[in-house]
């Protein structure tokens, strides 16, 4: 079996702030991942559930489809890839739900400075 | 002391917030139109104030200071005069035996830690570049802080957010109010 370089590996960033979503997409393909970004929560539902991606950074409060949807729904269809939430939400009942969909971590988007969300993707994909 | 166009791009570019033809892009729309790169950049699509102040922080590799963990007293926060917490956007977060941790968001002024450091537990202010600085801290005998300063990186909003603490109680500014005009009446009544 081929080892796991970044380049092998795809993530998926489902996000609807465009400049944060952006700024990942670059940091992450700076790192030699294989980047793929949803702006919206009906197309990130679509490539989630494909079940291609070595791992998916999900924003929470999205219009249409939220990120606790999509996680409810890759539960549902037993899509096992893991997920780092990003949300604007901190409180921890909102955590904890997360969580007992299956999130790896959940950052808060204003106290986490965005190198760290790069560092925790590589922690989690080593 | 904001960061000129030039400095910004260079950053942005080097913590891959932007790519290199982007910020061309948006350079040539800057100039052409007289606004400043942040600007144009935030009208693009590709920059908040979040992500511009992350990116500061990644640039002078400053740790984030998490306030939601920290949460400084009014008399840690008063350490530093109010001038200079507002001119340098600083605030002491903590304080033990060793030194201080201060938090700031804007790292990049080159006089933030003498300013910190001549005025750290002072009440009149003193700012580094000041004229007749030096001969003033002389006459007053006053010490540097020579002890060790942690900086750490805040969002401006949270440092500001802290600016509260200076705020007196009511009775105090009202007899500042007082002292000052000599008296509380409008001409008026009087």
């Amino acid at each position: 079996m081929a080892p796991h370089t970044p380049a092998s590996q795809k993530i998926l960033i489902v996000e609807d702030e465009r400049p944060l979503a952006h700024a990942l997409e670059l940091k992450l393909k700076r790192e030699g991942f294989d980047v793929t970004v949803c702006l919206t929560g009906p197309e990130g539902m679509k490539e989630a559930l494909t079940g291609q991606y070595a791992l998916i950074l999900l924003d929470i409060i999205m219009p249409e489809v939220d990120g606790f949807s999509l996680l409810q729904e890759m539960v549902k269809k037993k899509v096992k890839t893991p997920v780092l939430v990003l949300s604007n939400l901190g409180l921890d009942e909102d955590k904890q739900k997360a969580k007992g969909l299956g999130v790896i971590d959940y950052f808060v988007k204003a106290n986490t400075p965005i190198a760290s969300i790069v560092k925790r993707v590589k922690a989690a994909l080593e | 002391m904001p960061l000129n166009d030039a400095d910004l791009g260079k950053i942005l570019v080097e913590q891959s917030y932007v790519s290199e033809e982007e910020l061309k892009q948006a350079l040539e729309q800057a100039q052409q139109r007289s606004v400043t790169l942040k600007v144009v950049l935030a009208e693009m699509g590709l920059l908040t104030e979040d992500l511009y102040e992350s990116a500061l922080a990644e640039y002078y590799k400053l740790p984030f200071a998490d306030l939601q963990q920290v949460q400084p007293t009014p008399e840690v926060v008063s350490l530093l005069p109010e001038e200079i917490a507002r001119a340098y956007s600083c605030v002491v977060i903590k304080q033990d035996e060793n030194g201080v941790m201060v938090a700031t968001s804007d790292p990049s002024n080159a006089k933030l830690e003498e300013g910190v450091r001549w005025n750290l537990g002072q009440t009149a202010v003193i700012f580094p570049d000041q004229p007749g600085g030096a001969e003033l801290a002389a006459k007053q005998k006053r010490q540097k802080f020579m002890g060790r300063i942690q900086f750490l990186y805040a969002p401006r909003g949270a440092i500001e957010s802290f600016f509260v603490h200076y705020r007196k109680p009511l009775a105090t500014r009202f007899q500042a109010i007082i002292t000052k005009q000599r008296k509380v009446a409008p001409d008026i009544i009087t």
